[in-house]
C-alpha cells in the first residue's frame, strides 16, 4: 500500500515518533510484570506519558500509567494520530532483564527505546556496566481495549484501603473458589467480601474502625460478584502498591487503583477494571 | 459448642491442625465437657492421632449440653466429622494476627464456624460443612508399656534427620541402656544401592529412658516427624510407650498440661530378634566410647565387619502396619505378624578395607554399609 510506505519512509526520515530513555529499568520492569496476566500489550504514549493496557476477554483489563518524570527523556513527535502500539509483554520483559538481574540490587541497567511508527519494530537499548545490547521487538496490531466507561457520576461507592492488611486478606483466598462476593455497606461492616468454594464458605469483614481504611465513602449499599481468575489477576499488582483505592459504581463494575511507589520515590498508578459476573435470576 | 482460642494458642491450634493433617484426611472433632478432641486417623488405619484441648486452653469454653436455651433436642454432643483441607484452608495464612479465634457450630450443627478476629478489625469467618457427625476411638494404653522414654523433640529431630525423606519405616531397638535407630527396608533385602543407617542414642541423651524389655519396634516415620514438628514449635518434649509384644502399637506423645496433650498411636511391627541389636551394638560401643563431646553425633555401625545379620522380614511385605483403630461398634483388633527371619551374609573384603580406612579418618560421622555386591548370600 503506498500511502503506507510513505509514511514509513517519512518517519525514518525525520525522527522517530518516540523515543524514551530511563537510567533504571527496574522502575518500569516491576510495573509491567505485574500486569503481565495476558502477552499482548497495548502501549499508548501521550504528552504525559506511557499507558500500557492489557486485557483478557473484554472481562478485566489493567493500566499501567508511567508517567514522564519516570524518565530521564521523553521525546514524542507531535502527530495527528494517537502513538500506539501492541507487542508481547512476555518478550519485553524478558528483554528489559536481559541481563537478568531485576531481582537483585546490582547495578542499574539504563533503557533507550525507540519506536519509529506503524509497522516498525520497537528498537531497545539496554546498558548496563558498558555492556550494551540491542533488541528489536516486532509490533502487533493495536487491538481494539474494551472501554470500561468508569465516569465519576457513576461510581457509588468509593474506599481507599491501605495495601499491606488487603494483601493478606486476598491471598488467603482459597485458590479453588470460583465466586468472589463484594459488599459495600453504609453500616457496620462495611465491607464484607465473600467467596464460596469447594472448601466452604468464607466470610471476611472490614470494620468501619478499621485502621487499614483511610477513605470511605458510601451512598448506597452494593453487592457485586466477580469471577475470581479474574479477580486474582489484581493481585500481582496489590502485592506492589502501597494504597489501594476500590471504587464500584451503579452497575457493579469494580474499579481498583493501586498507587505503587517506585526505587527512586516516583509515584505510578495501575488501574484494575473487572465486570461483574450477572446473576442468572 | 462455642469456644473462643486467645492468639497464642490460635498458633498452636494451626500447628495441630497442620500435623493432623500430614496423618489424615478428615478431622474428626469432638467436643467433650472438658474440652474438645481433634483426631484423625489415617487411610490404612495404621496411624491414629489425637489432640485433647482442654478447658484452660481456651478463653472461654461451653459444651453444647450448657447451652439449653433454645429448643434444641440435641442430648448428644456435637461431634463431627469435617474434611482436613478445609480446616487447613483456615489457617493458611499464618501472618494475618489472629487476635482470636472463636469456634462453633451453626446451621443446626450443618457447619462448623471458624471465626478469626484479626488485626485491623477484619473478621473472617470460615463455614465448614459437617460430613458426618461421626466419631473416633482408639483402643490403646500406653500405661501398660514397659518401655518409657521422654526427650526433647529436638533430640529425635535431628537423629532422624540422618535417615533419607524418603524413608518409610524405622526400626528402634532398646536395650541395655541405649536405643538404635535403624531404617528399614519392606523387601528385608538389602539391595545393592540400599543405604544403612544405624544411629545409636545413650540413654543419658534421654530426659529419661525406662527399659522394661528389650524390643525392637518397625512403624511409620511419616507420622513421627509429624508430631515431632510439633513438639517443635511448642518446644514441649515427647515421650514415647512401647513394648516389645508383637503388634502392639507405638505411642508417642507431647503434654501440655493443663492446656492440652496430643498423642499419635503408630502400627508396629516387632520383631523379637535381639540378636540383631546386640552385634550392633559391639559395633557402637566401640565407637562412642570418648563421645560425650559428640553425643549429639551420630554414631557408627559398620555392617560389613559383621558376617552375619539378622533382618525381620514382614510376612505381608506391602502393607506393615496391622490396624489399631476401629470404630467405636466395633471391638478393637489387633493382629499379631511375626516376622520371619533372613540372614545376610557380607563377605566383601574391598568393603571393609574401606570402612577401616573411615574407621581411622572420621569416627564421627555416619558411616553407611552398602550390601556391595552379588556375593552375598554365597
Amino acid at each position: 500500500m503506498p500511502v503506507q510506505v510513505s509514511t514509513v519512509v517519512d518517519a525514518e526520515e525525520s525522527q522517530y515518533q518516540l523515543v524514551f530513555r530511563m537510567d533504571n529499568v527496574k522502575s518500569i520492569y516491576h510495573l509491567l510484570k505485574s500486569i503481565n496476566f495476558q502477552p499482548r500489550a497495548t502501549f499508548f504514549a501521550t504528552d504525559s506519558g506511557l499507558k500500557v493496557s492489557v486485557e483478557s476477554a473484554k472481562c478485566c483489563q489493567a493500566n499501567a500509567f508511567i508517567q514522564t518524570e519516570i524518565f530521564q527523556e521523553y521525546t514524542l513527535q507531535p502527530t495527528d494520530e494517537s502513538v500506539s502500539f501492541s507487542l508481547d509483554l512476555n518478550v519485553l520483559l524478558e528483554c528489559l532483564d536481559i541481563f537478568g538481574d531485576a531481582n537483585s540490587n546490582s547495578s542499574p541497567t539504563a533503557l533507550m527505546l525507540r519506536y519509529q511508527g506503524y509497522g516498525h519494530p520497537i528498537k531497545l537499548l539496554l546498558e548496563e556496566e558498558d555492556v550494551v545490547t540491542e533488541c528489536s521487538i516486532r509490533t502487533l496490531e493495536v487491538e481494539e481495549l474494551a472501554n470500561f466507561d468508569f465516569t465519576s457520576d457513576d461510581v457509588i461507592n468509593k474506599i481507599i484501603l491501605k495495601s499491606e492488611p488487603l494483601k493478606e486478606i486476598f491471598n488467603a483466598i482459597e485458590p479453588s473458589t470460583d465466586i468472589v462476593e463484594f459488599n459495600l455497606y453504609s453500616n457496620e461492616p462495611i465491607v464484607k467480601l465473600r467467596t464460596v468454594g469447594y472448601m466452604g464458605e468464607v466470610e471476611i469483614d472490614i470494620s468501619k474502625d478499621s485502621d487499614m481504611i483511610e477513605l470511605f465513602q458510601c451512598e448506597s449499599d452494593s453487592t457485586s460478584k466477580y469471577k475470581y481468575c479474574h479477580f486474582k489477576k489484581a493481585l500481582k499488582a496489590l502485592a506492589i502498591s502501597q494504597k489501594v483505592s476500590i471504587r464500584t459504581d451503579d452497575g457493579g463494575l469494580l474499579c481498583m487503583q493501586f498507587m505503587i511507589k517506585n526505587d527512586c520515590g516516583h509515584i505510578c498508578f495501575i488501574e484494575f477494571h473487572c465486570l461483574p459476573v450477572v446473576d442468572d435470576d | 459448642m462455642k469456644c473462643h482460642i486467645p492468639s497464642a494458642n490460635v498458633k498452636v491450634l494451626a500447628k495441630a491442625i497442620q500435623t493432623l493433617s500430614r496423618i489424615g484426611d478428615e478431622l474428626y472433632i469432638q467436643p467433650h465437657a472438658d474440652g474438645i478432641y481433634f483426631r484423625t486417623v489415617d487411610a490404612q488405619r495404621s496411624a491414629f492421632a489425637t489432640f485433647d484441648f482442654h478447658r484452660s486452653f481456651f478463653l472461654h469454653y461451653s459444651s453444647s449440653s450448657n447451652q439449653a436455651s433454645s429448643s434444641q433436642s440435641q442430648a448428644q454432643p456435637e461431634i463431627c466429622k469435617v474434611a482436613m483441607k478445609s480446616c487447613l484452608s483456615v489457617f493458611r495464612t499464618q501472618n494475618i494476627n489472629v487476635e482470636m479465634c472463636k469456634l462453633f457450630f451453626s446451621n443446626n450443627g450443618r457447619m462448623l464456624v471458624f471465626q478469626l478476629v484479626c488485626r485491623h478489625s477484619i473478621c473472617k469467618t470460615h463455614h465448614v460443612p459437617v460430613i458426618q457427625t461421626e466419631t473416633l476411638q482408639a483402643n490403646y494404653n500406653k500405661s501398660t508399656a514397659r518401655n518409657k522414654l521422654l526427650t526433647q523433640s529436638k533430640l529425635l529431630i535431628d537423629a532422624l534427620q540422618n535417615f533419607s525423606n524418603n524413608q518409610d519405616e524405622i526400626t528402634i531397638s532398646v536395650a541395655a541402656s541405649k536405643m538404635i535407630l535403624r531404617n528399614f527396608t519392606e523387601t528385608g533385602e538389602f539391595m545393592k544401592n540400599t543405604v544403612r543407617t544405624e544411629f545409636a542414642l545413650e540413654s543419658t541423651e534421654f530426659d529419661s529412658l525406662q527399659i522394661g524389655v528389650d524390643a525392637t519396634v518397625t512403624f511409620n516415620l511419616k507420622e513421627l516427624r509429624a508430631l515431632l514438628s510439633f513438639a517443635e514449635v511448642c518446644s514441649l518434649p515427647v515421650s514415647g510407650h512401647f513394648d516389645n509384644t508383637p503388634g502392639r502399637p507405638i505411642i508417642f506423645c507431647v503434654n501440655n498440661q493443663p492446656a492440652f496433650d496430643a498423642e499419635i498411636v503408630l502400627a508396629t511391627m516387632s520383631s523379637n530378634d535381639t540378636s540383631t541389636f546386640s552385634q550392633s551394638q559391639s559395633t557402637i560401643s566401640q565407637r562412642s566410647v570418648n563421645e560425650s563431646a559428640l553425643r549429639k553425633r551420630p554414631s557408627t555401625s559398620i555392617d560389613p565387619s559383621q558376617s552375619t545379620q539378622k533382618r525381620p522380614t514382614p510376612a505381608t511385605p506391602s502393607t506393615p502396619q496391622q490396624p489399631v483403630l476401629s470404630q467405636p461398634p466395633i471391638t478393637p483388633q489387633i493382629h499379631t505378624e511375626i516376622e520371619e527371619i533372613q540372614q545376610l551374609h557380607w563377605e566383601d573384603d574391598e568393603e571393609e578395607d574401606s570402612t577401616d580406612s573411615m574407621n581411622t579418618t572420621q569416627t564421627d560421622a555416619v558411616v553407611l554399609a552398602y550390601d556391595s555386591d552379588g556375593e552375598s548370600g554365597k
